[in-house]
Protein backbone atom coordinates (compact mmCIF):
# COMPACT_ATOMS: atom_id res chain seq x y z
CA UNK A 1 0.00 0.00 0.00
CA UNK A 2 2.86 2.35 0.81
CA UNK A 3 4.46 2.16 -2.81
CA UNK A 4 1.18 3.48 -4.19
CA UNK A 5 1.96 6.91 -2.83
CA UNK A 6 5.45 7.42 -3.66
CA UNK A 7 6.60 9.88 -6.58
CA UNK A 8 7.91 7.51 -8.48
CA UNK A 9 5.56 5.02 -8.64
CA UNK A 10 3.31 8.27 -10.07
CA UNK A 11 5.52 9.10 -12.64
CA UNK A 12 6.13 5.38 -13.98
CA UNK A 13 2.24 5.26 -14.38
CA UNK A 14 1.84 8.63 -15.69
CA UNK A 15 4.92 7.92 -18.55
CA UNK A 16 3.56 4.35 -19.20
CA UNK A 17 0.00 5.68 -19.59
CA UNK A 18 0.98 8.86 -22.00
CA UNK A 19 2.54 6.22 -24.36
CA UNK A 20 -0.15 3.85 -24.39
CA UNK A 21 -2.40 6.61 -25.33
CA UNK A 22 -0.04 7.90 -28.10
CA UNK A 23 0.34 4.34 -29.28
CA UNK A 24 -3.67 4.22 -29.20
CA UNK A 25 -4.07 8.06 -31.03
CA UNK A 26 -1.31 6.65 -33.97
CA UNK A 27 -3.00 3.32 -34.51
CA UNK A 28 -6.88 4.45 -34.83
CA UNK A 29 -8.00 7.96 -34.57
CA UNK A 30 -11.00 7.47 -32.54
CA UNK A 31 -10.72 6.85 -28.83
CA UNK A 32 -13.46 6.09 -26.66
CA UNK A 33 -13.47 7.26 -23.39
CA UNK A 34 -14.55 3.27 -22.43
CA UNK A 35 -11.24 2.23 -24.46
CA UNK A 36 -9.16 4.71 -22.34
CA UNK A 37 -10.90 3.81 -19.03
CA UNK A 38 -9.48 -0.19 -19.79
CA UNK A 39 -5.92 1.06 -20.95
CA UNK A 40 -5.82 3.24 -17.63
CA UNK A 41 -6.96 0.06 -15.66
CA UNK A 42 -4.63 -2.48 -17.54
CA UNK A 43 -1.77 0.30 -16.87
CA UNK A 44 -2.22 0.09 -13.64
CA UNK A 45 -2.58 -3.58 -13.14
CA UNK A 46 0.84 -3.66 -15.06
CA UNK A 47 2.19 -1.18 -12.38
CA UNK A 48 1.31 -3.10 -9.59
CA UNK A 49 3.57 -6.27 -10.93
CA UNK A 50 1.32 -8.92 -10.52
CA UNK A 51 1.47 -8.72 -6.53
CA UNK A 52 -2.25 -8.26 -5.94
CA UNK A 53 -5.68 -10.16 -7.41
CA UNK A 54 -7.45 -7.23 -8.63
CA UNK A 55 -4.27 -6.59 -11.10
CA UNK A 56 -3.89 -10.43 -12.43
CA UNK A 57 -7.81 -10.33 -12.62
CA UNK A 58 -7.86 -7.03 -15.03
CA UNK A 59 -5.09 -8.26 -16.73
CA UNK A 60 -6.56 -11.75 -17.01
CA UNK A 61 -9.60 -10.77 -18.71
CA UNK A 62 -9.90 -7.41 -20.91
CA UNK A 63 -10.64 -6.85 -24.21
CA UNK A 64 -14.40 -5.48 -24.31
CA UNK A 65 -15.66 -8.14 -21.06
CA UNK A 66 -17.59 -5.49 -19.55
CA UNK A 67 -20.45 -5.57 -21.96
CA UNK A 68 -20.21 -9.64 -21.37
CA UNK A 69 -22.39 -9.03 -18.09
CA UNK A 70 -23.73 -12.31 -16.52
CA UNK A 71 -27.07 -12.33 -15.13
CA UNK A 72 -26.93 -12.30 -11.63
CA UNK A 73 -28.77 -15.81 -10.51
CA UNK A 74 -31.86 -15.09 -8.53
CA UNK A 75 -32.67 -16.84 -5.29
CA UNK A 76 -35.06 -19.86 -6.34
CA UNK A 77 -38.87 -19.03 -4.42
CA UNK A 78 -41.00 -22.16 -3.87
CA UNK A 79 -44.72 -21.38 -3.68
CA UNK A 80 -44.85 -22.77 -0.61
CA UNK A 81 -43.06 -20.51 1.55
CA UNK A 82 -45.99 -18.62 2.45
CA UNK A 83 -47.04 -22.10 4.20
CA UNK A 84 -43.88 -23.06 6.27
CA UNK A 85 -43.24 -22.34 9.83
CA UNK A 86 -41.15 -18.70 9.70
CA UNK A 87 -37.47 -19.59 10.25
CA UNK A 88 -36.91 -17.73 13.13
CA UNK A 89 -33.22 -17.11 12.35
CA UNK A 90 -31.82 -15.63 15.72
CA UNK A 91 -28.09 -17.46 14.77
CA UNK A 92 -24.84 -15.39 16.26
CA UNK A 93 -23.03 -16.04 13.62
CA UNK A 94 -21.68 -13.23 11.40
CA UNK A 95 -24.87 -11.81 10.95
CA UNK A 96 -26.26 -11.13 7.41
CA UNK A 97 -25.66 -7.07 7.89
CA UNK A 98 -21.88 -7.54 7.28
CA UNK A 99 -22.17 -10.30 5.10
CA UNK A 100 -24.50 -8.20 2.32
CA UNK A 101 -21.56 -5.89 2.60
CA UNK A 102 -18.76 -7.64 2.46
CA UNK A 103 -20.34 -9.00 -0.59
CA UNK A 104 -20.99 -5.44 -1.97
CA UNK A 105 -17.11 -4.65 -2.07
CA UNK A 106 -16.60 -7.94 -3.63
CA UNK A 107 -18.43 -6.83 -6.47
CA UNK A 108 -16.33 -3.62 -6.62
CA UNK A 109 -13.04 -4.97 -6.42
CA UNK A 110 -12.13 -7.03 -9.23
CA UNK A 111 -11.21 -10.35 -9.23
CA UNK A 112 -12.39 -10.84 -5.17
CA UNK A 113 -15.51 -12.95 -5.86
CA UNK A 114 -14.24 -15.45 -3.70
CA UNK A 115 -12.51 -14.05 -1.72
CA UNK A 116 -12.31 -14.33 2.66
CA UNK A 117 -13.16 -11.01 4.66
CA UNK A 118 -9.34 -11.23 5.80
CA UNK A 119 -7.90 -10.84 2.27
CA UNK A 120 -10.85 -8.87 0.59
CA UNK A 121 -9.78 -6.47 3.28
CA UNK A 122 -6.44 -6.52 2.38
CA UNK A 123 -6.80 -6.37 -1.62
CA UNK A 124 -9.45 -3.26 -0.65
CA UNK A 125 -6.50 -1.33 0.85
CA UNK A 126 -4.22 -2.03 -1.81
CA UNK A 127 -7.04 -1.37 -4.45
CA UNK A 128 -8.30 1.65 -2.88
CA UNK A 129 -4.45 3.29 -2.99
CA UNK A 130 -3.85 2.10 -6.85
CA UNK A 131 -7.18 4.03 -7.89
CA UNK A 132 -5.88 7.04 -5.68
CA UNK A 133 -2.87 7.05 -7.65
CA UNK A 134 -4.55 6.72 -10.83
CA UNK A 135 -6.50 9.66 -10.13
CA UNK A 136 -3.70 11.87 -9.53
CA UNK A 137 -2.39 10.41 -12.91
CA UNK A 138 -4.79 11.23 -15.00
CA UNK A 139 -5.65 14.57 -13.46
CA UNK A 140 -2.08 15.42 -13.92
CA UNK A 141 -2.00 14.04 -17.69
CA UNK A 142 -5.14 15.80 -17.83
CA UNK A 143 -3.75 19.23 -16.90
CA UNK A 144 -0.47 18.68 -19.28
CA UNK A 145 -2.45 18.00 -22.37
CA UNK A 146 -4.99 21.26 -21.77
CA UNK A 147 -1.90 23.56 -20.91
CA UNK A 148 -0.48 22.02 -24.14
CA UNK A 149 -3.55 22.92 -26.36
CA UNK A 150 -3.43 26.58 -24.30
CA UNK A 151 -0.35 27.39 -25.38
CA UNK A 152 -0.22 27.57 -28.51
CA UNK A 153 -4.66 27.12 -30.06
CA UNK A 154 -3.51 29.09 -33.24
CA UNK A 155 -1.64 26.30 -34.76
CA UNK A 156 -3.86 23.27 -33.51
CA UNK A 157 -6.77 24.78 -34.25
CA UNK A 158 -5.14 24.87 -37.80
CA UNK A 159 -4.01 21.28 -37.57
CA UNK A 160 -7.43 20.66 -36.28
CA UNK A 161 -9.00 22.27 -39.62
CA UNK A 162 -7.33 19.73 -41.35
CA UNK A 163 -8.17 16.81 -39.75
CA UNK B 1 -13.13 12.93 31.42
CA UNK B 2 -16.51 11.29 32.06
CA UNK B 3 -15.99 9.82 28.84
CA UNK B 4 -12.73 8.87 29.45
CA UNK B 5 -13.22 6.82 32.83
CA UNK B 6 -16.58 5.27 31.57
CA UNK B 7 -14.28 3.71 28.46
CA UNK B 8 -11.35 2.88 30.99
CA UNK B 9 -14.00 1.25 33.48
CA UNK B 10 -15.43 -0.37 30.52
CA UNK B 11 -12.05 -2.24 29.67
CA UNK B 12 -11.77 -4.32 33.35
CA UNK B 13 -15.20 -4.86 32.77
CA UNK B 14 -15.16 -8.27 32.85
CA UNK B 15 -12.93 -8.05 35.68
CA UNK B 16 -14.02 -5.41 38.19
CA UNK B 17 -18.03 -5.90 38.04
CA UNK B 18 -16.49 -9.15 39.25
CA UNK B 19 -15.40 -8.38 42.55
CA UNK B 20 -17.32 -5.04 43.81
CA UNK B 21 -16.65 -5.72 47.57
CA UNK B 22 -13.19 -6.42 49.05
CA UNK B 23 -15.10 -9.81 50.80
CA UNK B 24 -15.46 -11.31 47.47
CA UNK B 25 -11.95 -10.63 46.71
CA UNK B 26 -10.68 -12.59 49.73
CA UNK B 27 -12.92 -15.20 48.65
CA UNK B 28 -11.43 -15.58 45.36
CA UNK B 29 -7.83 -15.77 46.90
CA UNK B 30 -8.90 -18.62 49.10
CA UNK B 31 -10.69 -20.45 46.22
CA UNK B 32 -7.76 -19.55 43.92
CA UNK B 33 -4.59 -19.77 45.16
CA UNK B 34 -2.78 -19.88 41.55
CA UNK B 35 -0.35 -18.10 41.13
CA UNK B 36 -0.56 -18.62 37.36
CA UNK B 37 -4.45 -16.63 37.06
CA UNK B 38 -3.53 -13.93 39.30
CA UNK B 39 -0.29 -13.42 37.28
CA UNK B 40 -2.57 -13.11 34.51
CA UNK B 41 -5.30 -11.11 35.69
CA UNK B 42 -2.32 -9.14 37.62
CA UNK B 43 -0.83 -7.96 34.25
CA UNK B 44 -4.32 -7.06 33.04
CA UNK B 45 -5.41 -5.62 35.66
CA UNK B 46 -2.45 -2.93 35.75
CA UNK B 47 -2.86 -2.43 31.79
CA UNK B 48 -6.08 -1.51 32.31
CA UNK B 49 -5.66 1.43 34.47
CA UNK B 50 -2.82 3.07 32.10
CA UNK B 51 -3.62 6.48 32.83
CA UNK B 52 -5.63 6.52 35.69
CA UNK B 53 -5.47 7.27 39.66
CA UNK B 54 -4.20 4.32 40.42
CA UNK B 55 -0.64 4.66 38.75
CA UNK B 56 0.82 6.06 41.97
CA UNK B 57 -0.39 2.99 43.60
CA UNK B 58 0.99 0.86 40.93
CA UNK B 59 3.88 2.71 41.30
CA UNK B 60 4.50 2.24 45.03
CA UNK B 61 3.40 -1.05 44.96
CA UNK B 62 5.81 -2.58 42.22
CA UNK B 63 8.34 -3.75 44.21
CA UNK B 64 6.19 -6.26 45.34
CA UNK B 65 5.61 -7.81 42.17
CA UNK B 66 2.50 -10.15 41.70
CA UNK B 67 2.61 -11.78 44.77
CA UNK B 68 -1.36 -12.11 46.19
CA UNK B 69 -0.98 -10.14 48.71
CA UNK B 70 -0.30 -6.99 46.47
CA UNK B 71 -2.58 -7.89 43.83
CA UNK B 72 -5.72 -8.15 46.65
CA UNK B 73 -3.74 -4.67 47.84
CA UNK B 74 -3.89 -3.28 44.66
CA UNK B 75 -7.34 -4.07 43.18
CA UNK B 76 -8.91 -2.89 47.03
CA UNK B 77 -7.77 0.32 46.84
CA UNK B 78 -8.87 0.35 43.31
CA UNK B 79 -12.00 -1.14 43.73
CA UNK B 80 -12.68 1.28 46.71
CA UNK B 81 -12.55 4.11 44.34
CA UNK B 82 -14.12 2.47 40.89
CA UNK B 83 -17.45 1.64 42.84
CA UNK B 84 -19.05 4.99 42.52
CA UNK B 85 -18.02 5.02 38.36
CA UNK B 86 -18.54 1.58 38.88
CA UNK B 87 -22.07 1.31 39.91
CA UNK B 88 -22.97 3.68 37.15
CA UNK B 89 -21.66 1.53 34.53
CA UNK B 90 -23.86 -1.07 36.16
CA UNK B 91 -26.72 1.26 35.52
CA UNK B 92 -25.34 1.67 31.95
CA UNK B 93 -25.09 -1.93 31.11
CA UNK B 94 -28.58 -2.86 32.56
CA UNK B 95 -29.82 0.01 29.91
CA UNK B 96 -27.73 -1.27 26.73
CA UNK B 97 -29.54 -4.82 25.30
CA UNK B 98 -28.02 -4.51 22.35
CA UNK B 99 -25.46 -7.61 23.02
CA UNK B 100 -23.66 -6.58 19.79
CA UNK B 101 -23.24 -3.21 20.40
CA UNK B 102 -21.96 -4.05 23.76
CA UNK B 103 -19.72 -6.10 21.76
CA UNK B 104 -18.50 -4.11 19.30
CA UNK B 105 -17.46 -1.25 21.65
CA UNK B 106 -15.38 -3.76 24.24
CA UNK B 107 -13.89 -5.45 21.31
CA UNK B 108 -12.73 -2.02 19.63
CA UNK B 109 -12.24 -0.74 23.11
CA UNK B 110 -10.45 -4.00 23.94
CA UNK B 111 -8.20 -3.46 20.86
CA UNK B 112 -7.28 -0.12 21.07
CA UNK B 113 -5.50 -0.98 23.99
CA UNK B 114 -1.73 -2.70 23.27
CA UNK B 115 -1.59 -6.14 25.34
CA UNK B 116 -3.39 -8.89 23.19
CA UNK B 117 -4.62 -11.04 26.76
CA UNK B 118 -6.79 -8.36 27.09
CA UNK B 119 -8.59 -8.96 23.90
CA UNK B 120 -8.35 -12.41 24.71
CA UNK B 121 -9.78 -12.53 27.98
CA UNK B 122 -13.01 -10.13 26.70
CA UNK B 123 -13.32 -12.56 23.72
CA UNK B 124 -13.09 -15.58 25.84
CA UNK B 125 -15.59 -14.16 28.41
CA UNK B 126 -17.79 -13.24 25.31
CA UNK B 127 -17.84 -16.90 24.20
CA UNK B 128 -18.61 -17.98 27.38
CA UNK B 129 -21.71 -15.92 27.08
CA UNK B 130 -22.56 -16.89 23.96
CA UNK B 131 -22.23 -20.74 25.03
CA UNK B 132 -24.50 -20.09 27.68
CA UNK B 133 -27.10 -18.43 24.96
CA UNK B 134 -28.01 -15.45 27.47
CA UNK B 135 -27.96 -11.66 25.94
CA UNK B 136 -26.69 -8.73 27.99
CA UNK B 137 -28.52 -10.12 30.91
CA UNK B 138 -26.14 -12.50 31.97
CA UNK B 139 -23.29 -9.83 32.78
CA UNK B 140 -25.61 -8.73 35.55
CA UNK B 141 -26.44 -12.10 37.09
CA UNK B 142 -22.34 -11.99 36.94
CA UNK B 143 -22.15 -8.94 39.01
CA UNK B 144 -25.07 -10.32 41.76
CA UNK B 145 -23.66 -13.85 42.08
CA UNK B 146 -20.32 -13.63 42.52
CA UNK B 147 -19.71 -17.22 43.51
CA UNK B 148 -20.77 -18.26 39.71
CA UNK B 149 -18.85 -15.15 38.61
CA UNK B 150 -16.04 -17.62 39.97
CA UNK B 151 -16.02 -20.21 37.56
CA UNK B 152 -16.45 -18.21 34.77
CA UNK B 153 -13.25 -16.12 35.88
CA UNK B 154 -11.53 -19.42 36.01
CA UNK B 155 -13.13 -20.52 32.76
CA UNK B 156 -11.81 -17.28 31.32
CA UNK B 157 -8.11 -17.94 32.19
CA UNK B 158 -7.36 -20.65 31.25
CA UNK B 159 -7.81 -20.59 27.14
CA UNK B 160 -6.48 -23.31 26.41
CA UNK B 161 -9.65 -24.06 24.00
CA UNK B 162 -7.89 -24.57 20.28
CA UNK B 163 -10.91 -22.96 18.63
CA UNK B 164 -11.08 -19.69 20.52
CA UNK B 165 -7.49 -19.28 19.99
CA UNK B 166 -7.57 -19.35 16.06
CA UNK B 167 -11.21 -17.36 16.57
CA UNK B 168 -8.81 -14.64 18.51
CA UNK B 169 -5.86 -15.02 16.55
CA UNK B 170 -8.87 -14.24 12.79
CA UNK B 171 -10.34 -11.82 14.24
CA UNK B 172 -7.13 -10.24 15.74
CA UNK B 173 -6.07 -9.95 12.06
CA UNK B 174 -9.54 -8.62 10.49
CA UNK B 175 -9.34 -5.94 12.93
CA UNK B 176 -5.76 -4.65 12.24
CA UNK B 177 -6.46 -4.57 8.59
CA UNK B 178 -9.76 -2.30 9.42
CA UNK B 179 -7.75 -0.42 11.27
CA UNK B 180 -5.30 -0.05 7.67
CA UNK B 181 -8.08 1.00 6.25
CA UNK B 182 -9.57 3.42 8.79
CA UNK B 183 -6.22 5.46 7.86
CA UNK B 184 -6.44 5.52 4.11
CA UNK B 185 -10.28 5.98 3.88
CA UNK B 186 -11.63 9.18 4.86
CA UNK B 187 -14.25 9.83 7.26
CA UNK B 188 -13.91 6.86 9.32
CA UNK B 189 -14.02 7.17 13.29
CA UNK B 190 -12.37 4.45 15.93
CA UNK B 191 -15.59 4.25 17.47
CA UNK B 192 -17.05 2.86 14.28
CA UNK B 193 -18.03 -1.03 14.41
CA UNK B 194 -17.40 -3.63 11.32
CA UNK B 195 -20.65 -2.30 9.29
CA UNK B 196 -20.18 1.14 8.98
CA UNK B 197 -16.57 0.93 8.28
CA UNK B 198 -17.96 -1.44 5.53
CA UNK B 199 -20.42 1.51 4.36
CA UNK B 200 -18.01 4.06 4.14
CA UNK B 201 -15.30 1.55 2.37
CA UNK B 202 -17.72 0.75 -0.50
CA UNK B 203 -18.79 4.40 -0.49
CA UNK B 204 -15.26 5.30 -0.78
CA UNK B 205 -13.95 3.05 -3.26
CA UNK B 206 -17.70 3.75 -5.81
CA UNK B 207 -16.42 7.31 -5.45
CA UNK B 208 -13.19 6.87 -6.51
CA UNK B 209 -14.26 4.46 -9.54
CA UNK B 210 -16.59 7.29 -10.58
CA UNK B 211 -13.81 9.68 -10.83
CA UNK B 212 -11.75 7.43 -12.54
CA UNK B 213 -14.56 6.89 -15.11
CA UNK B 214 -15.07 10.58 -15.03
CA UNK B 215 -11.50 11.61 -16.00
CA UNK B 216 -10.76 9.43 -18.84
CA UNK B 217 -14.08 10.98 -20.23
CA UNK B 218 -11.89 14.32 -19.82
CA UNK B 219 -8.93 13.21 -20.92
CA UNK B 220 -10.51 11.66 -24.30
CA UNK B 221 -11.15 14.60 -24.85
CA UNK B 222 -8.11 16.81 -23.94
CA UNK B 223 -6.28 14.49 -26.46
CA UNK B 224 -8.50 15.17 -29.32
CA UNK B 225 -7.30 18.56 -28.87
CA UNK B 226 -3.78 17.11 -29.01
CA UNK B 227 -1.48 16.90 -31.99
CA UNK B 228 0.72 13.25 -30.65
CA UNK B 229 2.38 13.35 -33.73
CA UNK B 230 4.28 16.42 -33.06
CA UNK B 231 4.96 15.32 -29.59
CA UNK B 232 8.73 14.49 -29.30
CA UNK B 233 9.67 15.71 -26.40
CA UNK B 234 6.48 14.51 -24.54
CA UNK B 235 8.43 12.66 -21.41
CA UNK B 236 10.59 16.06 -20.59
CA UNK B 237 7.56 18.25 -20.65
CA UNK B 238 5.88 15.82 -18.42
CA UNK B 239 8.49 15.91 -16.31
CA UNK B 240 8.44 19.58 -15.36
CA UNK B 241 4.91 19.19 -15.21
CA UNK B 242 5.18 16.31 -12.74
CA UNK B 243 7.71 18.15 -10.76
CA UNK B 244 5.18 21.85 -11.01
CA UNK B 245 2.69 19.72 -9.66
CA UNK B 246 3.76 18.09 -7.14
CA UNK B 247 5.65 21.69 -5.53
CA UNK B 248 1.63 22.94 -5.98
CA UNK B 249 0.53 19.87 -4.35
CA UNK B 250 2.95 20.49 -1.61
CA UNK B 251 2.10 24.53 -1.67
CA UNK B 252 -1.75 23.49 -0.79
CA UNK B 253 -0.92 21.17 1.52
CA UNK B 254 0.57 23.60 3.75
CA UNK B 255 -1.74 25.87 3.52
CA UNK B 256 -4.37 23.58 5.15
CA UNK B 257 -6.09 21.78 1.77
CA UNK B 258 -7.90 18.94 3.21
CA UNK B 259 -8.72 16.18 0.43
CA UNK B 260 -9.91 13.26 -0.53
CA UNK B 261 -6.38 11.20 -0.42
CA UNK B 262 -4.98 15.15 -1.45
CA UNK B 263 -6.60 14.60 -5.21
CA UNK B 264 -9.09 17.77 -4.05
CA UNK B 265 -5.86 19.76 -4.27
CA UNK B 266 -5.82 18.84 -7.69
CA UNK B 267 -9.47 19.84 -8.79
CA UNK B 268 -8.66 23.22 -9.68
CA UNK B 269 -10.77 23.59 -12.74
CA UNK B 270 -14.31 24.18 -11.82
CA UNK B 271 -15.80 20.81 -13.61
CA UNK B 272 -15.03 18.97 -10.81
CA UNK B 273 -18.06 20.28 -8.59
CA UNK B 274 -20.98 17.97 -9.31
CA UNK B 275 -18.25 15.07 -7.91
Amino acid sequence: MKRWTTKREHQIYSSKLFQALCRSRRTSSSTSAKELHQTADRVLAITAKGTTRWSRAILAAPLTAGTNMKKHKKAKVTVHTRLRKPVVNREKRKLPVVERKLRALRRLVPGCRKLSCNNLLEETSDYIAALEMQVRAMTAITEFLSRGEAQAPTDRLGSIGNM
Amino acid sequence: MADFSAQSYRQPFPFLDIDPTMESLTQFAELNPQSFILDNSAFNFQTFFPLSINDSLFSNQASEGETMSGFIHNSNQSSVSAQPIFSAKTEMEEISNKRKALDISESSSGNSSSTSPQVSETGIKRRNNSGRGKRAKSNEKEMEKPKEVVHVRARRGQATDSHSLAERVRRGKINERLRCLQDIVPGCYKTMGMALMLDEIINYVQSLQNQVEFLSMKLTAASTYYDFNSESDAMERMQREKAEEAKELERLMREGYVGIGGVACFHSSSTYGPL
